[in-house]
């Protein structure tokens, strides 16, 4: 009997050990198909948010502790690396790929621009261990984590024990960039009638779901598919794009399709960065499509627009843009780990 | 009050159920060999092609054990997946807990990671990441990893290095391996190293690092190259 109580015990300390942690639900916006991540395998925690927040900004997960996943993913520019058409590592090594912007992830189900990685647990891995970003490696990175009491109090109020892994330290990134949900723009209170688009933007939406929206879905602004949208191949860089993962010739030259989302701070444009301003961006679209086979079936057909038209368009992508994510204290340094040494 | 009676009673009669039925012990061993003698990491080998080898690294999961009686699935073993590696002798050893009254006459095991598993969440104990047998740059395990030194190898150092994998069609690596045995406390499969690297043009494949036909070609080779004692 002393054994079965026992037992009953454990089991009744684990449930509290659960209930300590506060739990944390993202917000799913009304009207948005439903999330990719199975959340059931990760639960969402307050404590788990944080530890993935602090990881996020914190450079030792580059091999000489100067660069963190901030450095080329930056809250106030749609956490992407404002400037830089390429990604920017340690010892000012340049990638060949633009970092994209992030958010909603939860809906995604492929990542980085060839899609190489295909689940959100795994995408911090490819940073942290490519050559011309962070150099380091994941089992070095937990031999740092566990030199640091810092680290040590951080598990420990995230996991009830202070044991850190890799599937820990990679979920706890996960939690805290499934927490970065963009849903509060001009564009979006207009959807929920709480704002009106000016007459330009209203211009600009009905030629965006015209010329634009098949790939550039609503309401996440992408149709998270590999597409080839007619750009000449950068004969330096010779990215030949999701071929590479597929090994398919029908794949050559295709990326994900970005989000519009905050696309006012999120320059520079496309997988290289080629494009500085959206008005490059429009014009090839108009003007420079390089009508390859695989080219997305949209863009076969030339898209005429006036110069006005351009304008119009711009100023509703404008509309996209979201103060209230960039400026979210939840997202920035965070500033209230710092008591813990 | 009464209520929570029941749960309790329940509860125990579980609890004695798992107790009460009796598990015995079948021990899986893994073993590698080099011309027919227990494989020496850092060892120097002569091949038959007169090349000078030594093996660095021979790591290997091993996933998804059953048992089967007569064509049958008898037992499925609930670790997902066990990682071999042939320099740290505990990872040698898997003990498979089955019931005391099964009768099997064969075992199965995947050599390799699935698509379910790959597909999945990141994994802990043998299947974190920070094991090393997950590629970073694109998603996937390494099914199986050998490295070292040849005489013959063109890159530098004198490497060679073999990272095996990859779950997509039609560069699906992954091998799965079935054995007639009726042995009980101990089942042993060896590994003959030595016959994966005879034959291979060392000068030419000297690295594999992502899911491809070689990756597939080689993988066929090495679910040729276990043997059960």
């Amino acid at each position: 009997m002393k054994k079965y109580l026992f037992v009953l015990m454990a089991i009744v300390l684990v449930f509290c050990g659960f209930k300590l942690q506060s739990t944390f639900d993202i917000i799913i916006p009304n009207g948005w198909p439903k999330h990719a991540y199975d959340f059931s395998k990760n639960q969402l925690t307050e404590e788990k948010i944080l530890l993935g927040r602090v990881l996020f900004y914190d450079p030792i997960l580059s091999k000489n502790n100067t660069i963190s996943c901030a450095s080329c993913h930056s809250q106030y520019t749609a956490f992407t690396h404002v400037d830089h058409a390429l990604s920017h590592g340690i010892e000012d090594r340049i990638g060949n790929r633009n970092a994209p912007a992030l958010m909603n992830l939860a809906w995604h189900t492929n990542f980085m621009w060839d899609g190489a990685i295909h689940h959100l647990d795994f995408q911090s891995l490819a940073p942290i261990e490519n050559h011309d970003e962070m150099d380091e490696k994941i089992e070095q990175v937990i031999l740092k984590l566990n030199q640091l009491p810092r680290y040590k109090n951080l598990f420990l109020n995230a996991y009830g024990d202070s044991l850190i892994t890799g599937e820990r330290t990679l979920k706890a990134l996960s939690q805290f960039m499934l927490t970065l949900v963009s849903a509060n723009s001009k564009y979006d209170k207009v959807m929920q009638q709480k704002d009106t688009f000016t007459q330009q933007e209203q211009n600009g939406y009905l030629l965006f779901k015209q010329h634009c929206a098949s790939c550039h879905t609503e309401p996440l602004f992408t149709n998270l598919q590999f597409e080839n949208n007619g750009l000449p191949v950068d004969s330096i860089l010779n990215d030949w794009g999701r071929m590479r993962i597929t090994q398919k010739a029908n794949d050559s030259l295709k990326f994900k399709v970005p989000t519009l989302r905050n696309i006012e701070f999120s320059f520079p444009y496309m997988h290289d960065g080629r494009f500085k301003k959206l008005s490059q961006v429009l014009n090839h679209y108009t003007n420079g499509i390089v009508h390859y086979t695989n080219l997305s079936p949209t863009l076969k057909q030339t898209i005429i627009l006036t110069s006005n038209q351009k304008v119009d368009i711009t100023a509703f992508l404008l509309t996209l843009t979201d103060k209230e994510f960039l400026f979210n204290k939840q997202f920035n340094y965070p500033k209230e780990a710092n008591h813990l040494k | 009050m009464k209520l929570s009676r029941y749960v309790v009673l329940i509860l125990c009669i579980s609890c004695s159920f798992v107790f009460a039925q009796k598990n015995t012990l079948v021990q899986v061993n893994f073993k590698g060999l080099f011309n027919n003698l227990p494989l020496q990491l850092d060892s120097n080998y002569i091949l038959p092609n007169n090349d000078t080898v030594s093996i660095e690294t021979c790591r290997f999961y091993v996933s998804k054990i059953q048992l089967f009686n007569n064509n049958q699935v008898v037992f499925t073993d609930s670790t997902l997946a066990y990682l071999i590696d042939l320099a740290n002798p505990t990872s040698l050893t898997i003990n498979l807990l089955y019931p005391q009254t099964l009768k099997y006459n064969a075992i199965q095991f995947n050599l390799g990671i699935d698509s379910n598993i790959n597909v999945s969440e990141v994994l802990s104990g043998d299947l974190d990441p920070t094991k090393g047998m997950y590629w970073a740059w694109q998603s996937g395990y390494i099914n199986f990893k050998i490295e070292g030194k040849s005489k013959n190898s063109p890159s530098r150092y004198k490497q060679f290095q073999y990272h095996l994998g990859g779950y997509l069609y039609p560069n699906n690596a992954l091998q799965t391996l079935r054995f007639k045995t009726n042995k009980k406390q101990k089942i042993t499969f060896i590994l003959e190293v030595d016959k994966f690297l005879t034959g291979l043009d060392i000068s030419k494949v000297y690295q594999i690092m992502s899911p491809s036909e070689n990756s597939v070609l080689l993988s066929k080779k090495l679910a040729q190259l276990f043997k059960v004692k």
